[in-house]
């Protein structure tokens, strides 16, 4: 089973995402901020994060600032779903290797593809 | 006759105090006189063929064998001291004097004489008073007086009326002559030719009672021809009862012979001629035997070839060789010592002429007549005199050609001398004429008068004259004049006076126009709208009166006063100093703005130039220029003021396109996805969660909706469209509805879990107020409450409702605000430095504002970071 992991503190943009990617058939685990994200992410090593930037406790940039320099963590892939559209936000998560980086609001479906090409899943 | 003396010797041996005693070889006595027995205190029966020293301790008598043995070995030995004991026991000291006889028959014997010490002093007094009494026969009688006369070793004489009295041997010894010759021989034949006259004069004088030296020297010459040098020394005296000379003379022959001696020596000479300050020179034959080192350092030769010249006149200036000739030839005519005095140049070694002057004498040198000269090097005085010369004749010249008219009056004003500048001052076509006086060149006879009687007064007080007067050309043509003027003579007025006159037209007409320059300046800059200023040492020395007009001073105030009273404090005014001099100094000019002070206090800006008189003295001062430049600071003030708000209004706007962009992609995020997940996952979806998904649509919808009417209503508050609409409610059930509304809506957002506390207090039961706007003060405080709070902490919500106002106050126990941000917490799109991730507008509380203000009333915040934050909100109440 692969399992996606959504960090978000939007609660109804959360409960959302893991609406459809259960429908997708994917094991979701749930954050609502960075930090709980992190515990969560090591405690169960996901296949695959969608995460907010903008969120209390840890934000986005620094979670993922963590996460690659913590081999352990390093290779997962990381997509950044956030409401900013501004281009320094979107430059500073491509040098920190992010491999996505989707603006709100955002396409479920397109989000779908986006998630199999990354996980090298067929279509 | 022997007998006699035996007797007369045998009385005295027994007759005298001393004791006497002979002793033989053997050292028994042989005889001893009663004074001895005396002494001893011993019959003459015991001692009679005794040894010598019964009367002596043994330890004494041992000591006087060896005397009493080298006595009789006729070795003479001094008195000495010794101590008898007696048979009583008592002792007494004696001196003792020994020595030995040899009596007729050859053989040998010690006489020894003892003299009581103890007996002395008193035998000392009684011979005194013996002695006085003697003393006193002998002065009351002549024979003796004369005998003393007779003895002494000075000679004693007596002259009267020119004859020999009386001489005593001694004199008779010093004279040669016996007391027969001597007698009644005239005392004048005795001196020798070249004293007589000399002495004749004291003899004289003395005998007209002049004071004269008594002691004085003369030679005599004896019966012999010999010269006797004596030292007379005479007083008046009667003799016989007619007055004489008694004269006290000493043979000084061998003293002057010792002089004499002393002044021939060699090495007396060399001192003195080689230590003289004078050159010494002596030439005989025209060959120089001498020359002393002063000499030799004159003309600069050593002493061997001064010596080997082959004439002393090889060192004398050609000139001057006839001359010194001359004198050498007059020295071999002349007697010896007669002196010649002598000026003339000499050559030293390296050919340089040397003036001096000197004496030349005639002397003997080695036998034979030679030319001792003294000579001073007088060429400093001649170079000196040369200089003095010409100073005079530059000083004639200089009066002669000087600028300056010079001109001597006589004491009735009369001209005696002037030189050529006064024909030139006065236009005179000769000399100016000499017996005139100066009436012409005067303006008029009542100018002339009147610098006549001030001349006077001056030249009376012994004062300089000194004045700048107009005069008058030959021509007519009037010119300026410094006249000055003194008395030749302070003393003798009639010696006339001095003047010097100077033409002074030119200067006079620089300075009319200097003056009207000037003044043309000053007017220039007393009306100029600059300030100016000439300080020196930052005190003002001249100011204009814009300058005191800006610093509201007089300009009586300003003179002299320290430029310090311009500056707002000590501080401000030091640090212009400190940075303005180092650039003044440098030759630059200093320019800056600052702020300055008026009198009244008042600050305004000035713009400000400096630059120095003289750079390279800055004690000559710095000239300041002042521009008031305060408007135009105010309007730089105003459009900097103007741009930063642009600034901020501009970043505003970006901050506010930014977060709405953010704050609108959020809800749309939500819209958006609910609808996909209807539209492809409808099929299934729960029914429960496809009512959830929708719900979450309409709150989306409205969050979006309230976020536009947040910023609709900014905007219309900010154009004052804002409307206030109060009506009468009852201010505890609106409170309670809004506050339960607003909890709703957070916790419905997903945010919080925390308590709100609601008190009501007061007892308002109706009040006006505009619901819609309560609700957004409501709305927003208790959002922010329970958004910037942890989970589980406290919000509070009290209300007073009073009669006078309502007061609403908010508290939570959240992340507070800093204080930095408290002012303007209350802007439009401001959001604290702590907020963090937390979303937010920035507009709440702007909105909250306006609405209490609609209200009339006011908001405060009292927050600590980290600790919580209260607002307190006040809304006034009319009465009825």
């Amino acid at each position: 089973m692969t399992t996606v992991m959504i960090i978000e503190d939007e609660a109804p943009i959360r409960d959302n995402v893991r609406r459809f990617l259960q429908l997708e058939g994917y094991v979701v685990v749930e954050a609502e901020n960075g930090q709980q994200g992190l515990e969560l992410i090591r405690a169960c090593l996901p296949d695959l994060i969608l995460c907010d930037v903008m969120m209390p406790e840890l934000d986005g940039f620094s979670l993922l600032k963590i996460l690659r320099a913590d081999p352990h963590t390093a290779a997962v892939p990381f997509v950044f779903l956030t409401a900013s559209a501004e281009k320094e936000n979107l430059q500073l998560g491509q040098d920190l290797g992010a491999d996505e980086y989707v603006t709100k609001p955002f396409n479920l479906m397109e989000l779908a593809a986006l998630i199999r090409r990354r996980l090298g899943e067929p279509r | 006759m022997a007998g006699d003396c035996d007797d007369l010797l045998s009385t005295a041996f027994e007759a005298t105090d001393a004791g006497v005693c002979f002793i033989a070889v053997d050292g028994r006595f042989i005889r001893f006189n009663p004074a001895f027995c005396r002494l001893l205190r011993r019959a003459g029966e015991d001692l009679q063929g005794q040894p010598w020293h019964v009367a002596m301790p043994a330890a004494v008598a041992t000591h006087h064998e060896a005397y009493l043995a080298a006595i009789m070995a006729g070795s003479p030995q001094e008195s000495s001291e010794w101590c008898f004991v007696r048979e009583d026991g008592s002792s007494v000291t004696v001196q003792v004097e020994a020595r030995a006889i040899t009596s007729g028959d050859g053989s040998r014997c010690a006489m020894l004489v003892f003299t009581d010490i103890e007996n002395r002093v008193a035998q000392q007094r009684r011979q005194l008073a013996e002695f006085e009494r003697t003393d006193q026969a002998l002065r009351l009688s002549e024979e003796r007086y004369r005998q003393v006369i007779e003895h002494v070793s000075i000679g004693i004489i007596v002259v009267q009326d020119g004859r020999f009295r009386f001489a005593n041997p001694m004199a008779l010894e010093i004279t040669g002559y016996s007391s027969e010759q001597i007698q009644n021989m005239e005392f004048i034949p005795l001196i020798h030719e070249a004293d007589r006259a000399m002495v004749f004069d004291r003899h004289l004088r003395r005998q007209r009672g002049e004071e004269i030296e008594p002691r004085y020297e003369f030679r005599i010459v004896t019966p012999e021809g010999r010269l006797i040098w004596v030292e007379l020394a005479a007083v008046m005296i009667t003799w016989d009862g007619a007055p004489a000379t008694l004269s006290f003379v000493s043979d000084i022959t061998k003293r002057k012979q010792a002089e004499d001696a002393l002044r021939r020596s060699e090495g007396y000479y060399r001192s003195v001629i080689d230590g003289a300050p004078v050159g010494i020179v002596i030439v005989r034959g025209n060959h120089v035997r001498l020359g002393n080192p002063r000499m030799l350092e004159m003309v600069g030769f050593t002493r061997e070839e001064m010596l080997a010249l082959p004439s002393f006149l090889d060192c004398v200036h050609e000139d001057d060789r006839a001359l010194m000739a001359d004198v050498a030839r007059r020295h071999v005519e002349m007697a010896s010592g007669a002196e010649q005095v002598v000026s003339c140049r000499l050559l030293n070694k390296g050919n340089e002429t040397i003036w001096v002057e000197g004496s030349t004498v005639q002397v003997e040198w080695e036998g034979l007549p030679a030319t001792l000269a003294f000579i001073h090097d007088i060429t400093p005085q001649r170079l000196l005199e040369e200089d003095l010369q010409r100073a005079l004749a530059e000083r004639e010249t200089i009066l002669e050609t000087s600028v300056m008219g010079i001109a001597l009056l006589d004491a009735k004003g009369r001209v005696r001398w002037a030189n050529s500048a006064m024909q030139q001052i006065f236009a005179l076509e000769g000399a100016l004429p000499v017996g005139k006086s100066l009436e012409p060149y005067y303006p008029s006879r009542d100018e002339y008068l009147r610098i006549g009687a001030a001349v006077s007064a001056a030249v009376l007080e012994g004062r300089a004259f000194d004045c700048e007067l107009q005069m008058r050309r030959t021509g007519g043509a009037l010119l300026w004049v410094h006249l000055s003027g003194r008395a030749v003579n302070q003393q003798n007025l009639g010696q006339g006076t001095v003047w010097v006159v100077q033409d002074i037209t030119r200067r006079k007409k620089l300075e009319d126009e200097l003056r009207t320059k000037t003044a043309e300046q000053d007017a220039i800059l007393q009306s100029t709208q600059i300030g100016i200023t000439l300080s020196v040492d930052r005190h003002h020395r001249w100011i204009n009166r814009t300058f005191a007009d800006m610093m509201g001073f007089s300009t009586e105030e300003l003179l002299g006063a320290s430029s310090r009273i311009h500056f707002p404090d000590e501080a401000a005014w030091a640090k212009l100093g400190e940075e303005a001099y180092p650039v003044l100094e440098l030759g630059e000019s200093y320019a800056t703005e600052c702020q300055m002070r008026r009198k009244d206090g008042e600050l305004f800006w000035v713009q400000l130039f400096g630059t120095a008189i003289d750079a390279n003295d800055l004690a000559r001062g710095a000239i300041w220029t002042f521009v008031n430049v305060t408007q135009r600071r105010q309007a730089e003030d105003d459009i900097r003021r103007a741009l930063a708000q642009q600034m901020e209004l501009s970043a505003l706007k970006s901050k506010f396109v930014a977060m709405t962009s953010h704050e609108f992609r959020t809800p749309l995020a939500t819209i958006l996805s609910s609808s996909e997940l209807l539209r492809h996952y409808s099929d299934r979806l729960p029914a429960a969660e496809k009512l959830e998904v929708l719900g979450s649509i309409d709150t989306a919808v409205k969050r979006m909706a309230d976020m536009l009417d947040s910023i609709l209503m900014i905007g219309r508050a900010d154009s004052g469209n804002l409307e206030f609409r109060p009506v009468a409610c009852q201010p505890r059930q609106l409170c309670l509805e809004l506050a339960n509304e607003t909890a709703r809506a957070v916790s419905k957002g997903g945010a919080g879990l925390q308590r709100l506390d609601v008190n009501f207090t007061g007892a308002g039961e109706t009040a006006m107020l505009d619901e819609g706007l309560l609700r957004h003060i409501l709305g927003n405080l208790i959002g922010n409450a329970f958004k910037y709070s942890h989970a589980g902490s406290r919000v509070g919500l009290n209300v007073d409702s009073g009669s006078s106002e309502i007061v609403i106050e908010v508290s939570d126990q959240g992340i507070g605000i800093p204080s930095g941000d408290i002012p303007r917490l209350f802007d439009t799109f401001h959001r604290a430095g702590n907020v963090g991730n937390i979303s937010g507008t920035g507009l709440g509380l702007a909105i909250v504002r306006r609405a209490v203000e609609l209200h009339g009333g006011s908001i405060e915040v009292d927050s600590r970071a980290g600790e919580g934050s209260r607002f307190t909100v006040r809304l006034p109440q009319r009465e009825a």
